[in-house]
């Protein structure tokens, strides 16, 4: 910086007397001038620097500064310091829920599938193996929606809020994805299963699931289609006569195309009803306490 | 700043709001009625949240009826809601950060704006204390600075004093006066001294439709006569009006 | 911790560490006193001290090299909020401050910085001076402003409308204003 304030209109700002103009001059630049402001302290009269000594007395520096953040990033630059920053740490908490849940979630998840890995099935009309594994895996990622609808904000505030609508719903499933694609994946891998040919099912399932939320709540709906897929899971499993397997439904080639009419509309529906994430139709009762 | 004109809301076959008419300018503003009334349909209206089936419904001059107009008043809105219902994990600061994430503020504004907001609601305090171990007239104030922390223009709130001692209810009054300054504050209560000491205009809602729009001092006035039921003036305007329009 | 930038010294002071807090206080809190007490004599010492606190607890979400202008914001922000309680609240008001004495050297300072722009200014009300003031050298929004006045958004943007206005015709004509004064 190469200009700097006048001594004199420091020393007549210091004092009061000095007018708006000039006023306005020192204030603006000191405002971003570590020199002038340094400056302007040696102008400072007697009872002004006993007042601020004073009153720096009185102040009692209590409670947190701030929080340390992630593994002590304040302050750090990057993405990693901004993101551990407030209020992320918060926006996070509120978006996806604790983060136990998830954890729990992976653990157990990873648990359940490698059990069912261990199931084969009874009957098959097709010859390829099939498994717990592979019919249990699209219903992941719905079911990780409805734990995270479960835990994570649901309170009447955020309806009416611009991005607790859609907006909310569609981050939530986009870090559902996140962590459930490449978990299942892995997990497939692991156990010689083709890796990719759940994902549209499951996809299916999961916007499916959304589209059905927009009429009865994101959480109703995710636990609904959780639990009817778990169903026709265990009735496929057992010793019963059944026609078509089930992993013939997952993977066989006309049954795709269902799959991917039933994807392509499932977000149709999902656009067309994109104002109905945060209004109802209908009174809810006073102490609703699923809200999408 | 909201504009409400031959508002219907039903339920089934029920009507739980209609006729609605009110034109409500900057200023402290109470719903008042007995329980049941419809009040807090109203206010659901007005928060966006609720869909209401006649009438229009003009807020900071955006009509409800599309959706981008709707997303760009409740930017400007703020909504405390007579059961509070948050996530359990949250401290007072975290929440309303999260509340005005959730309002589109700018990010790097968001720490500011919430110590400024917990700090007009004296709870800058126990901000770092989670909510579920607040007391209930703090997490009422924690509440507020939730609803005040995007500087909304439009402030709605329901039954907000239920729950506060009185020396507590005083302040929080002071505080609507405040904000009802430059702002469209509307509260639904159903206690009359909540009214008494902060409102400008008083609306009287019962059975779904507006009974009465009057100010404190005029329902005072009309409770002047001792002998009405009541233990104040105003109180016993209030349950005089209601009666004669029953 | 003489040759800290102030964005080093919110690192510190986010850490939880008093002496840095002093070195900020030094440097910031002798033109924060003078600039509040321009706009509000009775409560500046008070707000300098919120606006240092409030400092202190989100000292973590500074990220820059020089905090006077975001001081200044949360100084600002504070201010507003203690104009409004006070117009909700009125406090009994202290003696007026007395009236400032303008000294000889004074009136050579009026001479020395732009005469023309002081005496422009100087033919302002002081509404307008004031609106000009809480928009232009203050930083504050439309709405703040309207807050801190307390007079309606509108009356704030006809103010500065008209401060402008004739601060240019008088900017443009001096001449005209020596013969007015």
């Amino acid at each position: 910086m190469s200009w700097h304030a006048d001594p004199l209109a420091l020393r007549a700002y210091a004092a009061g007397t000095a007018p708006d103009s000039v006023a306005w001059s020192i204030e603006t630049h000191l405002s971003g001038c570590a020199v002038c402001r340094a400056a302007l302290s040696h102008h400072l009269a007697a009872e002004d620097r006993d007042l601020l000594s004073a009153a720096r007395a009185r102040l009692v520096l209590s409670g947190p500064a701030v929080s340390a953040g992630l593994l002590g990033t304040v302050g750090r630059g990057g993405w990693v310091g901004r993101l551990s920053r407030r209020p992320w740490p918060a926006v996070r908490s509120g978006v996806l829920g604790p983060w136990w849940a998830w954890a729990g979630f992976v653990v157990v998840s990873s648990v359940l599938l490698g059990l069912a890995s261990l199931v084969p099935t009874w009957r098959a009309a097709v010859e390829a193996r099939a498994d717990g594994l592979v019919l249990l895996s699209p219903v992941l990622p719905v079911a990780l929606v409805a734990v995270v609808y479960a835990v994570a904000d649901r309170g009447p505030v955020s309806d009416t809020t611009p991005r607790g609508g859609l907006e909310l719903v569609l981050t939530r499933t986009a870090a559902v994805l996140a962590l459930t694609v490449p978990l299942v994946a892995l997990i497939r891998s692991f156990h010689g299963v083709p890796a990719a040919a759940w994902l549209l099912p499951g996809l299916c399932l999961c916007v499916g699931s959304l589209a059905l939320g927009s009429w009865v709540g994101v959480e109703r709906a995710a636990i609904a289609v959780t639990t009817g897929w778990v169903g026709v899971c265990v009735v496929a499993l057992a010793p019963l006569r059944v026609r078509v397997s089930m992993e013939a439904v997952l993977v066989q080639a006309p049954w795709q195309r269902l799959w991917w009419i039933l994807l392509v509309a499932s977000m149709l529906v999902v656009l067309w009803r994109r104002d109905h994430f945060d209004i109802r139709g209908s009174l809810q009762s006073r102490h609703r306490r699923m809200s999408l | 700043m909201i504009s409400i004109d031959s508002l219907g809301v039903r339920l089934g076959r029920s009507e739980i709001l209609r006729d609605i008419d009110l034109d409500l300018p900057a200023g402290v503003h109470g719903l008042l009625g007995p329980n049941g009334a419809g009040k807090t349909t109203l206010i659901r209206v007005l928060a966006s949240t609720l869909r209401h089936d006649t009438g229009s419904v003009e807020v900071l001059g955006r009509s409800y009826a599309k959706g981008e107009d709707m997303r760009w008043v409740r930017q400007r809105l703020g909504y405390l809601p007579q059961a509070a219902a948050f996530h359990r994990g949250f401290t007072a600061r975290e929440y309303v950060e999260y509340i005005g994430w959730l309002r589109r503020m700018p990010s790097s504004d968001i720490p500011l704006a919430a110590d400024r907001a917990l700090s007009r609601v004296d709870l800058i305090e126990r901000a770092d204390t989670k909510m579920r171990k607040l007391s209930g007239g703090m997490q009422r104030r924690a509440g507020l600075a939730q609803a005040i922390v995007n500087d909304p223009q439009v402030l709605l709130l329901d039954e907000p004093t239920a729950g506060l001692d009185p020396e507590q209810r005083v302040q929080f009054r002071a505080l609507l006066r405040e904000l009802g300054a430059d702002s469209c504050v509307v509260i639904s209560t159903h206690l009359v001294e909540d009214v008494a000491h902060a409102c400008d205009t008083v609306t009287l809602i019962d059975g779904g439709r507006i009974v009465d729009r009057s100010t404190p001092e005029r329902l005072a006035a009309l409770g002047a006569d001792a002998d009405l039921p009541g233990d104040s003036a105003i109180e016993r305007g209030y349950t005089a009006t209601l009666r004669v329009h029953r | 911790m003489r040759e800290q930038t102030d964005g080093l010294l919110l690192r510190r002071i986010a850490a939880g560490e008093q002496a840095a807090f002093d070195v900020l206080w030094g440097r910031h809190a002798p033109l924060l006193l003078l600039r509040l007490r321009r706009r509000a004599p009775q409560e500046a010492a008070d707000l300098v001290q919120e606006t240092f606190l409030a400092a202190w607890r989100n000292a973590g979400s500074f990220s820059g090299e020089d905090a006077g202008g975001w001081l200044w914001t949360i100084a600002a922000r504070r201010l507003i909020d203690s104009q409004r309680r006070a117009r909700v609240r009125p406090v009994p008001s202290a003696a007026e401050p007395n009236e400032v004495f303008r000294s000889a050297e004074d009136e050579v300072l009026d001479e020395l910085f732009e005469p023309v722009l002081l005496t422009a200014l100087g033919t302002l009300s002081p509404e307008l001076r004031m609106a000009l003031q809480a928009t232009v050298v203050d930083g504050l929004s439309t709405r703040e402003a309207a807050q801190l006045l307390g007079v309606s958004e509108s009356a704030v943007k006809s103010r500065t409308h008209r401060a402008r206005r004739l601060l240019r015709e008088r900017l443009a004509h001096p001449n005209r204003l020596v013969e007015e004064s």
